[in-house]
């Protein structure tokens, strides 16, 4: 028999190639907007904060003019996207 | 069968309490993240997943580009063939004068014993500027290839275009003299005019000096030393009628979207007798 989520593990599975490929070869902006679409797809999607800490492991640099030298940014944003979609589920409904 | 439903007022505190824990984590994280930059370990992961996809990746790339060259029409190809055998033909005229001139360069340093060799490792690029928001980029060449910390990144042989911050063992970092507000000292090769070049993001660059110094389109700019590197060619010149300081604007050598490889000085040997 089918399990019921399978469609749901399907789409994950997708989105988590989509997150791994945008980091590695597409502008940086593409991997904030499959995150929001994966968001408003999925209920649950903490991974995202994962794939987050990846981008800024590969990317980040101690530069004062970038971003005050701070090397999270991928990383809080992820954080701050994913608490909003659950705020804004709770609240909305979507 | 009887269902048992929290109050609304208790579910809404149940939820608000939800969201000041998920703000005090964040901003616990970012305060935190402040005062602890990126460990270099978790950089090392990062990288190590990374490069093997970021290889592939290039090959596929670069295997594409080719194919798509081979649909193009013969005649297409053949013009594009005379044109680049002719830029070839001047080109190679020019370097045969480049040659002689650096020889002759190496000489009279020789004589005044002060000699400067670089070795140059050769480092394909994986990822390119515009991927992230830091300005980086990835090379495929680490510490095992003699690449560390600080060593110059050129984009060929005479022309500079960035810093290597950290090394791995296979792959390395790169962070470009153009990132958005960092300032490297240079000099205005006509006139020697020493300076600060303030980088713009992808290649670009400013610098602000007194309007009273002649400055023209087309002055080199130079990133000083024994043997001085060519960071960029004046563009374009901004001079305000209420503003005592000049601005001029222009960008690498080389177009960073088309930046294949890049050359990084592992060692420099220099012998000084004076």
């Amino acid at each position: 028999m089918k399990n019921p989520n399978y469609n749901t593990l399907v789409e994950r599975f997708v989105f988590y190639v989509l997150l791994f490929g945008s980091v590695l070869f597409l502008p940086w902006w593409v991997f904030f907007i499959i995150a929001i679409v994966a968001l408003y797809r999925l209920d649950t999607f903490y991974e995202l904060i994962l794939f987050g800490i990846f981008a800024d492991s590969i990317y980040a640099t101690e530069t004062k003019s970038v971003f005050g030298g701070y090397t999270y940014v991928y990383s809080v944003v992820s954080i701050l996207l994913v608490f909003l979609a659950r705020t804004l589920r709770q609240r909305i409904g979507f | 069968m009887k269902t048992n439903y929290l109050k609304r007022n208790r579910r809404t505190h149940i939820a608000r309490l939800r969201i000041t824990l998920g703000l005090v984590i964040l901003v616990l994280f970012v305060v935190a993240t402040f005062v602890i930059p990126m460990p270099s370990f978790i950089s090392r992961i990062g990288l190590a997943i990374a490069t093997p996809a970021l290889v592939v990746g290039k090959y596929v790339s670069d295997a594409s580009s080719e194919g798509l060259a081979l649909l193009q029409s013969k005649r297409a190809l053949i013009a594009e063939n005379r044109r680049l055998d002719q830029e070839l033909r001047q080109v190679s005229i020019k370097l045969l004068d480049r040659n002689l001139l650096k020889e002759e360069n190496l000489a009279i340093k020789d004589a005044l014993g002060r000699s400067s060799y670089e070795k140059l490792v050769y480092a394909p690029v994986l990822t390119k500027p515009s991927r992230s928001p830091y300005d980086v980029l990835i090379l495929d060449g680490g510490y095992l290839d003699g690449i560390s910390v600080d060593d110059q990144v050129l984009s060929s042989e005479s022309s500079i275009i960035g810093k290597i911050v950290e090394s791995g063992r296979h792959v390395s970092r790169a962070r470009l003299f153009s990132t958005s507000g960092v300032a490297t000292p240079v000099v205005i090769a006509p006139l020697n005019i020493e300076t600060e070049a303030i980088g713009r993001g992808n290649g670009n660059f400013e610098i602000k000096i007194s309007r009273d110094l002649e400055v023209e389109i087309g002055d080199e700019i130079q990133v000083p030393g024994l043997s001085p590197k060519l960071f960029g060619i004046v563009e374009d010149i901004y001079v305000s009628p209420t503003d005592s300081l000049q601005t001029l604007l222009f960008k690498s050598p080389v177009n960073m979207a088309e930046l294949g490889f890049v050359f990084i000085v592992t060692e420099e040997d220099e012998e000084s007798e004076l």
